[in-house]
């Protein structure tokens, strides 16, 4: 009998992981949220190696990639999976992302719990706590899969460092715990710099709490060591392991945030974006639950507030705790109300402290959004949510045999309550089933069977099963025309010269995309027909484009006399390329007179250049938005078109690989031993 | 300041001169169970207030613990 009690867990927790996260594993198509639908054609597109122009960037016109490097790493299975094993999407999203998230998190949550308490068998109770609280289930329902590895990371990271702040003498032990520590915090860089710094966080709050120690008893040395052996040590093997992506950021002085705008870097971003208040952080309630709509947020549910109440029940009990036990619940409570406070943004109390931080604390710039600092909550209840249960059991237990199992009871019965639309399958995004529409594959092979460069416009946006690759990126009408909205955007499509601004963007299509999800023709958060057919209307009144195709409610219209990839101002060159990869380009002009002019169709980027005999042409703005060189020659022009950039990434990359092998021999001789 | 705050800052002083970290997580968790019901029949101003002062509450109590930790080493 006590062995069936003891996989009583083990079975609650599988079976609340298949209902909850069913879709996952029976829906025919994984799709939702962020996370888009990939053919075999797209996942053929990836590249094997990193390189410094990705061609999706500025929405489909190109860009220095350095600061987004960082997804290289995530993508190497999907590259494998579906790239060289020609896996299809649903298998390589379910191997790659879902399902990786759902191990990552059982097993990190497991390593953090038996850190902290080795003999503890609550770490099951912890882990559920991950996988089913509602930051967890709008993050991953979002489709923001990559966020929710490296959120799913946090546990081992911060029981790494722990372990290192632990240490009270400083060996080789030390050492090589401190090596681990770094190793550990260049997989969640790799994944989400946000989360690392979240994560940092609450390191420096334990290792306060180590500080003040040292500080007491005047060992200043020891803190000096401490310092090195917890922060430079990891940090610096953390950045020489990024070097790949980090050296080309950093020498080319790239600040992503500030490239995207105000939306993104401005104290009022985040004061529209604070959509959490301080009930909901920390009740550890996602804003958006559970219908998880940009903007729409719910009423406070009171059946949340068990979570803080048996997370900070743990302090009740501390007088009678080991040292030990009573230090980490003193930790967990403080950085739970951090967390809480943190995570509610610009709203009461102390909003204002917020907005102080985003503006002067370096790093905060990245929070915009603060519900990233959920982590910490959620780091914090995963060890006093079970701890106190752990308690109050051990005081049943002596009273009453039954008992703990009602606590236990009631506890379950009123989380499950409070998770309830999980279990209903009321949640949307990743945890709807999802079927691919017939209507896309056909346009897909449509677009894909043509060999030659060009960019297809989505109006009003790329649908989620769109398609879009390197030779044909799609792009939209707000990124075409640099409008806020749809329909300014849409008003430009009707101005005279526009014909010319999309054969000059080497647009051939204009596709007008079945709104399968009811997400693009959108009125008061529902599905409008009518805006649908007021698109088409708008389109076909247009003189210069025709409809072309029609795959049921998909329309294609065909631009007239698109630019290729390079295109020259003289209608008399010839050109002819050969892309050798993004990076590296061959191109020949012939019937050129010097001083022609040779366009390439991306944003324009000082970092190109192109070589003729030896010779060396700076590119120069065209229209102030593409990138183009001045032909030095008469006749026919070889030229050799390179990304400058690309040297640094192939300089960090060995770095990379070079402090990786070194990491790696240093930890075989430590095991060894 | 609303009279509700002035009640929680009488309270915290107190809670703060007796420097009982206990009371003060007893009175921080009696806040937070307070908040439910109040939630529920949608008081939401005074369960709002309920939730901050069970922070500042809580937050004395984990401070208080530090400090007592400290001295009695």
């Amino acid at each position: 009998m006590k062995k069936y009690l003891n996989l009583l867990p083990f079975i609650v927790i599988s079976i609340l992981l298949l209902v909850i996260y069913r879709a996952w594993f029976f829906s025919e198509t994984i799709v939702g949220g962020d996370m888009s639908y990939m053919y075999k054609s797209m996942l053929n597109d990836y590249q094997l190696l990193p390189y410094a122009w990705q061609w999706s960037l500025n929405g489909g016109f190109g860009g220095f990639s350095g600061p987004y490097l960082f997804t290289y790493f995530p993508s190497i299975p999907i590259i494998v999976f579906g790239k060289l094993l020609q896996l299809d999407w649903n298998i390589v999203a379910r191997l790659c992302q879902l399902f990786l998230f759902i191990v990552i998190a059982i097993f990190s949550t497991k390593y953090f719990i038996n850190t902290l308490f080795p003999k503890s068998k609550w770490y099951l109770l912890s882990i559920g706590i991950v996988l089913f609280n509602t930051y967890t289930l709008m993050l991953v329902g979002g489709g923001q899969t990559i966020v929710a590895l490296a959120y799913a990371f946090a546990p081992v990271v911060l029981a790494s460092f722990i372990k290192v702040i632990n240490c009270k003498d400083f060996t080789i032990k030390t050492l090589k715990l401190s090596v681990i520590a770094g190793l550990v915090l260049s997989i969640q860089i790799m994944l989400d710099v946000r989360f690392v710094y979240v994560t940092l966080i609450a390191v420096g709050v334990y290792f306060i709490f180590r500080a003040i120690s040292l500080l007491k008893n005047r060992q200043f040395k020891k803190l000096c060591l401490s310092i090195v052996y917890i922060f430079i040590l990891p940090a610096s093997l953390s950045v020489l392991i990024n070097a790949y992506w980090m050296l080309a950021t950093l020498l080319n002085k790239s600040n992503p945030i500030e490239d995207l705008g105000a939306a993104y870097s401005s104290a009022d971003a985040v004061r529209f974006l604070s959509f959490a208040k301080l009930e909901n952080t920390l009740s550890l309630l996602h804003p958006n639950w559970p219908e998880n709509i940009f903007g729409k947020v719910s009423f406070m549910r009171s059946e949340f507030l068990i979570y803080p109440l048996l997370a900070f029940a743990s302090l009740l009990f501390v007088r009678k705790s080991k040292k030990e036990e009573k230090q980490y619940v003193l930790y967990f409570s403080l950085l739970g109300l951090l967390g809480a406070f943190l995570a509610k943004g610009a709203n009461d109390p102390f909003g204002d402290l917020y907005i102080w931080l985003f503006d002067n604390v370096p790093g905060f710039i990245m929070f915009r959004d603060a519900t990233k600092w959920y982590v910490l909550i959620v780091l914090s209840y995963i060890v006093l949510i079970p701890l106190t249960l752990s308690k109050v059991i051990t005081l049943l237990s002596d009273r009453s045999t039954y008992s703990k199992f009602i606590v236990l009871g009631i506890v379950l019965c009123v989380c499950l309550f409070s998770i309830r639309p999980a279990l209903l399958g009321e949640l949307r995004g990743t945890f709807t089933y999802h079927t691919l529409p017939n209507e896309y594959k056909q346009l897909e092979q449509f677009l894909s069977q043509q060999d030659t460069f060009y960019r297809t416009l989505w109006v009003p946006n790329i649908q989620r099963y769109g398609y879009t690759t390197s030779t044909h990126p799609a792009i939209t009408v707000e990124n075409l025309f640099r409008e806020s909205s749809v329909e300014k955007s849409l008003a430009h499509l009707t101005e005279e010269n526009s014909q010319e601004t999309l054969q000059e963007a080497g647009i051939k299509y204009i596709i007008v995309p079945l709104d399968s999800e009811g997400e693009l023709f959108v009125e008061d958060r529902k599905y409008s027909e009518k805006k649908y057919i007021q698109t088409i209307t708008t389109l076909e009144d247009i003189a210069w484009i025709t409809k072309v195709r029609e795959f049921g409610k998909i329309q294609v219209f065909e631009v007239s006399n698109p630019k290729d990839k390079f295109w020259s101002t003289n209608s008399e060159v010839k050109l002819s390329y050969t892309v050798h990869s993004p990076v590296k380009i061959s191109l020949v002009a012939d019937n050129a007179r010097k001083g022609d002019i040779v366009i390439l169709t991306d944003t324009f980027d000082q970092k190109w250049i192109a070589r003729v005999h030896g010779q060396e042409i700076e590119p120069k703005p065209y229209e102030k938005k593409y990138t183009s060189f001045v032909l030095p020659d008469n006749g026919t022009n070889s030229l050799e078109i390179e990304y400058r950039a690309q040297n640094l990434i192939y300089i960090g990359g060995i770095i990379t690989i070079g402090t990786l092998l070194l990491v790696g021999i240093f930890l075989m001789k430590q095991n060894k031993k | 300041m609303k009279p509700q705050d002035f009640i929680f800052f009488i309270i915290l002083i107190g809670l703060l001169w007796k420097r009982n970290p206990l009371w003060a997580v007893v009175v921080g968790l009696l806040s937070l169970f307070l908040a439910a019901p109040l939630f529920q029949l949608q008081v939401f101003f005074t369960a709002e207030r309920l939730l901050m002062y069970a922070c500042g509450f809580l937050l004395s109590g984990i401070v208080l613990f530090i400090l007592e930790n400290k001295d009695h080493k």
